[in-house]
């Protein structure tokens, strides 16, 4: 028996692309028919048809404008379909949290602010007085609640909107991406509370973009590609495809779009000598094998998202990208010449597509453009050409990326001793520095950047690098051993 | 997977519900009957007791001309059209008026303006007008009504299409009483917004008449030397209800497109938000009145009389007029954010033509009847005639403030139902 049911539900917008669409227009409007004509469609929903069962928790994904919080608030009745209907069982409570803390008045207090929210869901006096204890409970605000809540932090304005979302006891909950507006602690307790709810048999529609809260709380998972619904079926399968979809635009983004129609005729020993493959201190084939073979070694899982930092000329993304499920590998380089030749030659040569991969170009290690946390980063013989503040600032920037229970190993050249500025001959015969490249730093310089940014590190026992480097690995120090 | 066959036709689904129109034959019909109806009944507004008889004869005569006339404009205005628009409604005034206009004139230019009254005109096209919308409305109301019904006996009685469910007026009334909690919050949270953190609080309200009337005392006893007896008690009557009116029609513009993102993310009965910001002034003037009404009774030496009982009556008619208005301008300024600017520019022209700061038996008697005609004069008149003349309210007060009510209502209602689904769009 559905709960929800969506039958061909299109949904259409008008953009009106005229800003002072108002009297004048629609007065001009009446003689010229060309003036009304500034109005562009937008079609949000194209012929949705989803059944909803009683129970379920359904993960809506899907990119950014692709109908998500369209469809809920069809659901929700906020939205009238242009086409096709919403069906939802009679007299379902369907409780919204598209916004938290929406109708709040700054200048009352929390206590009335609870009142007023409360009977905008449309509970009766009855109702409210009934659930207002647990609300306060719930939020942890007893001490504030006869405070305007204009005095809130934007922390307390959120538990107290979630607070009251959670007690209005809704048979139908939809949740748009509220998550994402908390810490951690927020965040935990949200999905501790939408659990509980599922407990209860309550029914779920779930949007959001981040995989582990999709994976937390829903058993099914849809996704809505241009107001299509492309994906309809497991949460594996679904957040697969969503990488999918994701990895397609990001190499549509990159440039690497047209697959490289000629592979290469040079033979592999030849080839070891071409420019971009004796970069960073040759052993181009070893050195790749080896990150893949180390990472393997550490329980890699083809589900993981894999950042290479520093993947030059694609030594080891040729053996990740075959591993990794498509899209989850992702190559940072700051030479466009290494990367290129790397797409051009290497990937071809190894029959790769370039779209089972993501790159991003730059010597900042800037990596906004990645849209969710990072399971494994991996920086292979980078650290030996960078000067010390630009391994700082990449393991600044790797960390903030991590998920919580992600790692980063980076190879490196260690300096025993930290009172010691000579350079140091290492037994495959590179003389390493301190001052010029290839650098060696002692470890406690390395640990105390991690720890200044709320990570730690750890040196890996691990004498098998083809250079002879050692190896370390960082990772965010509230959540360490979790892999 | 689930995706839906390529499905071209729900695509192209009619748009929404635009209403469909009643039979053209039926409603020409009508409207010709109420056409006669209205113009007879706007020279009986006009000329009451003897003087009506010597205008019979002209009315009769003139009556094909301005029927046709309004008829004929009707169908310009295409409110006969078989596909009508969504400002049908708009069009079917505009076709009455235009008419009424038109018919005027040819009457004047050919018979000459001596055998006809021109503000007779005027109260014939209000009152057709309202007539025409009043017959149209019900009749869409009732075709919604049965609508969901037929959709009620489709879907069974285990899901529902909730995004139809608030789209007729019994609908809109039960689940107005099930948010009645709702309501009664908006309209305390104004109140203890306006006046938490000052110290004198509601007496600030107080203090606004009081100075007026102070004000008013001094200017028409020793400036302006009007002589009428407790002249300054005739006008705060107005001015006090009027002041009503006026803060509820601009407060309600805000209604909606203040509370857009409330709009977007909650589903709750949206007419609850007009109707809650002129209940919040209703609230304030009743505090005003009960405070006001006896003090000044009591110092001007005002006795009780019998009439004064009406006083709740009017009072109610002008609440369901306001909620009208307000329900028409809040919907309005979702479309059109110049209805704020239009308003204030209508509400000044409005209170000078409305007898507030002088009386309405000293307006030329051929003007009575267009003073009459603006929309708060009925009320304001009412208040005057049980309070300050103590005797009971003419008929044609009556007429007007109840012909007023219900059709602001109705209009009121019609406009907000067939916009309200749009609002999230819009904002």
């Amino acid at each position: 028996m559905p709960v929800v049911d969506a039958q061909v539900v299109s949904k259409r917008f008008l953009l009106r692309h005229n800003a002072s669409s108002e009297l004048k227009v629609r007065f001009l409007g009446l003689f010229h028919q060309k003036r009304r004509e500034s109005i562009e469609e937008f079609w949000a929903l194209r012929r949705v048809s989803l059944r909803i069962d009683h129970g379920e928790a359904i993960g809506l994904i899907g990119r950014n404008g692709s109908g998500k919080s369209t469809f809920l608030k069809l659901v929700a009745a906020i939205h009238r379909p242009t086409s096709g209907r919403v069906l939802v069982t009679r007299g379902a409570r369907i409780s919204s949290m598209i916004e938290l803390g929406v109708g709040f008045h700054p200048e009352l207090t929390g206590r009335e602010n609870v009142f007023l929210n409360a009977a905008i869901h449309g509970l009766a006096r009855a109702e409210i007085e009934a659930v207002y204890g647990s609300v306060v409970d719930y939020s942890g605000l007893e001490h504030f609640i006869d405070v305007p809540i204009k005095n809130y932090s934007s922390g307390m304005y959120m538990r107290l909107g979630f607070a009251i979302a959670a007690n209005l006891n809704p048979d139908i909950l939809l949740l748009d991406e509220i998550f994402a507006v908390g810490d951690a602690d927020f965040q935990h307790r949200c999905i501790g509370t939408v659990r509980r709810f599922l407990d209860d048999g309550k029914t779920i529609v779930f949007v959001s973009h981040a995989p582990s809260s999709v994976r937390a709380i829903c058993r099914r998972v849809c996704v809505l590609e241009e107001g299509e619904l492309a994906f309809d079926g497991d949460v594996t399968g679904g957040l697969a495809f969503y990488e999918g979809l994701l990895a397609q635009r990001a190499a549509r983004k990159s440039g690497f779009t047209r697959p490289i129609a000629e592979p290469s005729e040079v033979g592999d020993a030849d080839l070891d000598n071409a420019a971009h493959r004796l970069a960073s201190g040759g052993h181009w084939s070893e050195t790749g094998l080896w990150q893949f073979e180390f990472l393997l070694n550490r329980r890699l899982d083809r589900s993981h998202h894999v950042l290479d930092v520093g993947c030059g000329s694609l030594a080891a993304a040729v053996h990740l990208m075959r591993f990794l499920d498509d899209g989850h590998y992702w190559g940072l380089e700051g030479d466009r010449a290494l990367l290129e030749a790397g797409a051009a030659i290497e990937l071809p040569r190894a029959g790769l597509d370039p779209e089972r991969g993501h790159f991003i170009l730059n010597d900042t290690f800037e990596l906004d453009g990645i849209p969710h946390a990072i399971d494994v980063a991996v920086a292979n013989s980078l650290f030996v050409e960078l000067p010390f503040n630009s391994v700082a600032r990449c393991i600044v920037s790797v960390v903030r990326k991590l998920a919580p229970w992600g790692v980063f190993y980076a190879t490196w050249f260690e300096n025993p001793d930290p009172s010691d500025f000579d350079p140091i001959v290492r037994p495959s015969g590179v003389t390493t520095y301190s001052d010029r490249a290839p650098y060696h730093y002692p470890f406690e310089m390395i640990e105390q950047v991690c720890n200044a940014v709320g990570a730690t590190v750890d040196r890996v026992d691990d004498s098998t690098h083809p250079r002879g480097e050692s190896v370390m690995v960082i990772s965010r120090r509230s959540d360490r051993g979790r892999l | 997977m689930s995706v839906v066959a390529d499905d071209r036709s729900a695509a192209s689904a009619p748009d929404c519900q635009l209403p469909q129109r009643p039979a053209w034959l039926l409603s020409i019909v009508l409207d010709g009957a109420l056409g006669m109806s209205a113009y007879l009944a706007s020279y009986w507004l006009r000329f009451q007791g003897d003087r009506l008889e010597t205008f019979l004869p002209g009315v009769w005569s003139t009556m094909p001309i301005v029927v046709t006339g309004q008829l004929a404009a009707l169908v310009v205005a295409r409110a006969y059209a078989s596909r009508p628009r969504i400002d049908w409604l708009g069009r079917v005034i505009a076709g009455v008026v235009g008419g009424t206009v038109a018919a005027s004139v040819l009457l004047g230019v050919t018979v000459g303006f001596e055998g006809i009254s021109r503000s007779a005109f005027v109260a014939d096209a209000v009152l057709l007008s309202i007539a025409a919308l009043g017959w149209r409305g019900a009749w869409v109301l009732r075709a919604r009504a049965l609508a969901r019904a037929g959709a009620r006996l489709v879907l069974g009685d285990d899901l529902v299409d909730r995004s139809s469910e608030m789209t007729t007026l019994r609908a809109v009334v039960a689940s107005l009483y099930s948010y009645r909690e709702l309501l009664k919050n908006l309209v305390l949270k104004d109140l203890k917004l306006k006046y938490r953190g000052s110290v004198f609080g509601f007496l600030w309200s107080l203090l606004n008449p009081l100075l007026m009337i102070v004000v008013y005392t001094i200017a028409f006893t020793f400036i302006l030397r009007i002589r009428t007896e407790g002249f300054v008690f005739y006008m705060m009557l107005g001015i006090l209800s009027w002041t009503f009116f006026s803060n509820s029609a601009a407060m309600s513009t805000g209604a909606i497109i203040d509370n857009a993102g409330l709009l977007k993310s909650v589903l709750f009965p949206r007419a609850i938000l007009p109707i809650g910001t002129v209940l919040f002034n209703f609230a304030q003037y009743l505090l005003t009145v009960s405070v006001f009404l006896p003090a000044m009774m009591i110092w001007y030496q005002v006795p009780f009389a019998v009439p004064m009982l009406l006083f709740p009556a009017f009072l109610g008619l002008q609440v369901i007029f306001t909620v009208g208005i307000a329900l028409i301008l809040a919907s309005w300024t979702a479309f059109f954010r110049d209805v704020r600017h239009l308003l204030e520019v209508a509400l000044s022209a409005l209170f000078w033509a409305t007898p507030i700061v002088y009386e309405l038996r000293q307006v030329p008697e051929q003007f009575r009847l267009l003073i009459l005609l603006s929309p708060m004069s009925p009320f304001v008149v009412a208040y005057q005639q049980v309070f300050f003349y103590r005797e009971w309210p003419e008929a044609t007060v009556w007429l007007m403030a109840s012909a007023y009510a219900v059709g602001a209502f109705v209009a009121g209602v019609l406009l907000f139902l067939a916009v309200e689904d749009r609002f999230t769009e819009q904002l």
